[in-house]
């Protein structure tokens, strides 16, 4: 998997948080994380969601998602979507590291 | 020795499952099922700390919300007869989850999404009113070559 290009825009997620995205795109890639326990890096896969400017407050206009958790859900979410911008929300439970996620495809005509 | 890395395939495979089987209708990942406990009313826990506490509840894998009924959908690569139990268990929890009370009264359909087949679990799963639905993932090369020679298929009891 490629090294995604910088900068890196990781997001911090907080226990109960919500988050509402409008998913343009999404590409795969790895970055390099500093361990806290031992002395080293380490590379992980990272999901990169592009998002319209007017969901984010600044440049560059776009996430990077790290949770091992996260990044299979909205693997298979995003992979076999039809083309075009699909709508999602994200909510955290629990504290990191053993954070668990659950996403939501809100529809965009809402039963 | 290469350090091992933990992949939560069937959270990918229920992912692409959902997304590709259904349009523009509402669905949701890694649900909470169950009672908060401690119950709210007991004045213990202010809402942020019950909604922290709630990291405890049962988690089922997707919830989708169709017009008609709401699927009830664990998924398990290699099919495993326990996973019928946990559907049962799951949809007996349903009543007692504050955040789906609006969608309580549509009847529920348990699915039962694997890759690998067993017989057994086919007839149990007809049994028990579960849907046994067979889904290849994209991923399942990669996956099925990281298997041992005995996990690359199920038991062949058949009941």
């Amino acid at each position: 998997m490629p090294e995604l290009s910088k900068p890196y825009e990781i997001y911090e997620w907080v226990d109960g948080a919500t988050e509402q995205w409008t998913v343009l795109s999404w590409e795969l890639g790895q970055l390099e994380i500093v361990l806290r326990e031992r002395a080293g890096t380490k590379m992980i896969d990272v999901l990169r969601i592009h998002v319209p400017p007017e969901e984010k407050e600044h440049e560059p206009y776009y996430w990077d998602l790290t949770s091992a958790r996260l990044v299979a859900q909205l693997r298979g979410v995003l992979s076999t979507a039809g083309k075009g911008a699909m709508r999602i929300s994200v909510t955290a439970i629990g504290a990191a590291p053993r954070t668990h996620f659950s996403v939501t495809r809100v529809p965009e005509r809402p039963a | 020795m290469g350090e091992r890395t933990w992949t939560p395939w069937e959270m990918r495979m229920v992912g692409e499952w959902v997304s590709s089987s259904f349009g523009d209708v509402r669905y949701q990942t890694n649900v909470r099922v169950g009672r908060i406990q401690p119950r709210a009313d007991d004045g213990t826990y202010d809402r942020d700390e019950l909604a922290m506490l709630g990291v405890w509840r049962r988690f089922v894998d997707a919830i989708v919300y169709l017009p008609d009924r709401l699927l009830l959908v664990e998924a398990v690569l290699r099919a495993d007869p326990g996973k019928l139990a946990q559907l049962e268990l799951y949809e007996r929890l349903l009543p007692q989850t504050t955040e789906l009370q609006p969608y309580l009264h549509l009847p529920v359909q348990k699915v039962l999404l694997y890759c690998i087949q067993d017989p057994a679990l086919e007839l149990m799963a007809k049994e028990r009113g579960v849907l046994a639905i067979r889904f290849t993932p994209s991923f399942f090369d990669e996956w099925f070559n990281k298997l041992r020679g005995r996990h690359k298929r199920a038991p062949q009891l058949t009941l």
